[in-house]
């Protein structure tokens, strides 16, 4: 049992407390209440902000179990503690996995560096349809099972080929038979499964900093926050480094960032991020072997001046987070996710809960 | 422990809908499985288009309305569902063998369920369970659900407004139609009093709608005196309805794409009566195609360019309800408090997904225009249901114009993620994957 604030205000009635960042919050949409879950904090029951009660109503119970009643009693303008149990309703665990689910294709910390595997997006959406299909009466969105449809369409091709895999192969038919009775039920078409194609490789560990070439006057390392870069493009648990190097006469500022690995089944996308440091902004492009972001621009020779620690070098994706933002605080970004890097080691360790983490954990994209 | 046992054992003053059909539809059995999400319970789909307006009928009784059920009415409802459990099994059937004469006749178009619940239950009504001729019937019917969708259409309309002689005919009714508008020089309706009546519908309707103030609304022709305010330039072109200055005929027509559709307000004739066919519906309840056209003609010159007072006040009551989505705008009711919190809590949900920041430069919604993607969702909708003569029944009302924010919101969505899997981060010019 867990002692819960709950207090209604103008309306809405607040069941705990959202999670402190977006990359631990996990969530649904229900309708009339969205429904949060701190993943990192192995939150089991989930937050609420029930915005329509009065239509909330109908499934709570089945969230929250019995204690719903005393959660709807709470007044207008009033606080109180209610004991929730822990189990919950008989929705509470398929509604935490659909969360999980999308959080993982959000925030999974896919890293070479960390020997954290990436997660196939295709087979989480897989996953979350045939989940979402057993929820959708309190689902907010009435097209929700069929846009999990339309992005699962790809993982058919990567259940086929798991389909005689010795450890996940009677997990792979399963979810494939089931996939295919949700796509009929909710009329999307998947395509037929297609043999898959080894991508052209070369997922070898990030080189890291180094460049080749020139004479390095300095050189040093930074954080990469997360909430700046769209989801498997750079490495979790790497950082970026940069170094001053003098080369064929000039002073350049070369910035290096470690690509995230691949899932099975999937291709790399073609990302571009950028780099801003002393006054300059360049592009920073996937090197060839799809190793490693790398760019570097011309920097005046006051930029010698700037001491290693008290160099600031931001990286984003242009056309995914803003540019005009403070430089990144290192200690704040590792407070956030530190705790996501350790959740994703020891749901590895433990054998994942979603077919793609074991997907993931079992299957060498490399050899795929 | 069984939260519904919990919450029954007590024999509480009201108990939640959702709970007592799960009950019961756990002890109609497996029979009803194809009408059921995989923990047994029924479909979304199943209580919104079998069990609300064919089994339960909330709108005739009340007491059956969805939510909160009180403890003397459980039993009555339980019985009744009961009592349909046999029509349900044999609904169930049914849509197992719709299903399968779909794959047999190749139908992918549309949600099966969408199309198909409540022809099986007029077949579970007319025929009971599938009996020998079963699969005779279900093809049947399955190819005559997808000619009245009608795909076949579009092309008939082409046909029909291209033939010379009668283009010149509509262009000439079109002309006419518009020349003979109520003059603009009309006196100005009471603004202030206006807007106090839609925001009376507007604080209720989420909570379930006062029909009398909605029949007030209509009687009153508030929807054609809201109408007189998008005339002035620039009026409606700051509702996003049209891209110009001033609201002008439209043209006759005679092709439209379906990902290119202008603003309402500038879709030609064709273009219009396309967007309405190419959503699925049944075409047997539109009239003929040539009745059809000369109705869009006239409809076209009306306030709104909507024929129905009805759908009009609809218009009237989105455009009031969302003017909170706009800069600066305020809420001024309940329906216009949540809808804005809709907006405003995209944002945590936006970052939570891990979805590009539209305001990044990318391909997102900017925030001032939402109010007018809005409005041009909702006037299609709208008018769609004018063609399918489907009117906007009351208890329907907060769905639509909740509904319309959300399938903004979710398309923008769609369009971010699109764009985040096509690139894997941000686009690029040129280079090969």
């Amino acid at each position: 049992m867990t002692w819960t604030r709950v207090r209604r205000e103008a309306g809405t009635l607040w069941v705990g407390a959202v999670p402190d960042h977006p990359e631990w919050t996990a969530l649904v949409e229900a309708e009339g209440a969205v429904l949060t879950w701190d993943v990192p904090g192995g939150q089991r029951l989930p937050s609420a902000e029930v915005h329509h009660p009065e239509r909330a109503a109908d499934w709570l119970w089945q969230v929250y179990g019995a204690a719903s009643e005393a959660l709807l009693a709470v007044a207008e303008g009033s606080e109180r503690e209610v004991e929730l149990a822990d189990e919950g309703g008989p929705l509470a665990e398929p509604l935490a996995a659909l969360a999980r689910l999308g959080w993982l294709a959000a925030w999974w910390p896919a890293s070479h560096v960390a020997g954290v595997p990436a997660l196939s997006a295709a087979l989480l959406a897989a996953e979350a349809a045939v989940v979402a299909a057993d929820v959708e009466a309190v689902l907010d969105d009435p097209e929700a099972v069929a846009r999990l449809l339309g992005r699962a369409a790809p993982a058919v091709h990567a259940l086929a080929a798991l389909a005689d895999h010795p450890e996940l192969g009677s997990e792979a038919r399963a979810l494939s038979e089931r996939l295919a009775e949700v796509a009929d039920d909710f009329g999307a078409e998947l395509p037929a499964p297609a043999p898959l194609v080894a991508d052209r490789g070369g997922w070898a560990l990030a080189a890291g900093g180094e460049p080749a070439g020139g004479v390095t006057a300095m050189s040093g390392g930074g954080p990469l926050d997360w909430r700046r870069l769209p989801p498997g493009v750079v490495d979790a648990a790497a950082g970026l480094r940069w170094s001053l190097v003098r080369r064929d006469g000039r002073l350049l500022l070369d910035v290096a960032v470690p690509r995230a690995p691949l899932a099975y089944a999937e291709r790399a996308g073609r990302a571009t991020l950028r780099a801003r440091a002393d006054a300059v902004e360049f592009p920073l492009d996937a090197a060839e072997d799809g190793g490693a972001f790398g760019g570097a621009a011309e920097v005046p020779p006051s930029a010698l001046l700037v001491p290693a620690p008290r160099r600031t070098v931001t990286v984003w994706a242009p056309g995914y987070a803003p540019e005009d933002e403070a430089p990144p605080d290192g200690d704040a970004l590792a407070e956030r996710q530190e705790p996501v890097l350790l959740h994703a080691e020891e749901r590895l360790t433990a054998g994942g809960v979603s077919f793609a983490e074991r997907v993931a954990a079992l299957v060498d994209p490399e050899v795929a | 422990m069984c939260p519904g046992e919990a919450l029954t054992a007590e024999a509480p003053a009201t108990v939640p809908r959702a709970l007592l059909i799960a009950e019961v539809w756990a002890e109609l059995g497996s029979e009803l499985a194809p009408l059921s999400n995989g923990l047994g319970q029924p479909l979304a789909r199943t209580v919104k288009l079998l069990l609300d307006p064919l089994v339960l009928r909330p709108v005739l009784n009340p007491r059956f309305a969805a939510g909160q059920v009180r403890g003397e009415d459980a039993e009555e409802l339980r019985a009744t569902l009961r009592a349909a459990g046999p029509r349900l099994a044999a609904t169930a059937a049914w849509f197992t063998r719709l299903k399968r004469a779909r794959r047999t006749l190749r139908i992918s178009e549309g949600n099966p369920q969408d199309l198909y619940f409540q022809r099986c239950f007029e077949l579970a009504g007319t025929l009971g369970p599938p009996g020998a001729d079963a699969e005779r019937v279900a093809c049947e019917v399955v190819a005559e659900i997808r000619e009245s969708a009608g795909e076949l259409t579009v092309a008939a309309l082409r046909r029909h407004i291209t033939d010379p002689a009668r283009a010149a005919e509509l262009r000439a009714r079109l002309a006419h139609a518009w020349a003979s508008r109520a003059p603009v020089g009309q006196p100005p309706p009471d603004q202030a009093a206006l807007t106090a009546a839609l925001d009376g519908v507007l604080d209720r309707v989420a909570g379930g709608v006062d029909r009398a103030a909605l029949d007030g609304l209509v009687a009153g022709r508030a929807g054609a005196a809201d109408a007189v305010s998008l005339l002035p330039p620039g009026a409606a072109l700051a509702c996003g309805l049209t891209l110009r200055e001033r609201i002008e005929p439209p043209a006759l027509g005679e092709s439209a794409s379906k990902r290119n559709l202008p603003p309402p307000f500038d879709r030609s004739v064709f273009e219009r009566l396309f967007a309405g066919f190419t959503s699925a519906f049944h075409r047997e309840s539109m009239p003929g195609l040539s009745e059809l056209v000369l109705q869009e003609v006239r409809r076209s010159a009306e306030p709104w360019q909507l024929a129905r007072e009805e759908t009009r006040v609809t218009m009237a009551l989105g455009r009031r309800a969302s003017a909170a989505l706009a800069p600066g705008g305020e809420a001024g009711s309940d329906a216009g408090a949540r809808l804005a919190a809709r907006w405003r809590r995209e944002p945590f949900v936006h970052r939570a997904l891990r979805l590009p920041r539209a305001e990044g430069g990318g391909p997102g919604e900017s925030v001032g225009r939402v109010r007018e993607a809005y409005l041009r969702r909702l006037w299609v909708r709208v008018h769609g249901r004018e063609l399918r003569e489907e009117p906007v029944a009351a208890e329907d009302l907060w769905d639509l114009l909740d509904g319309v924010l959300r399938s903004v919101i979710m398309d923008q969505r769609d369009r971010l993620r699109a764009e985040l899997d096509r690139a894997g981060g941000a686009a690029t010019d040129g280079g090969e994957r």
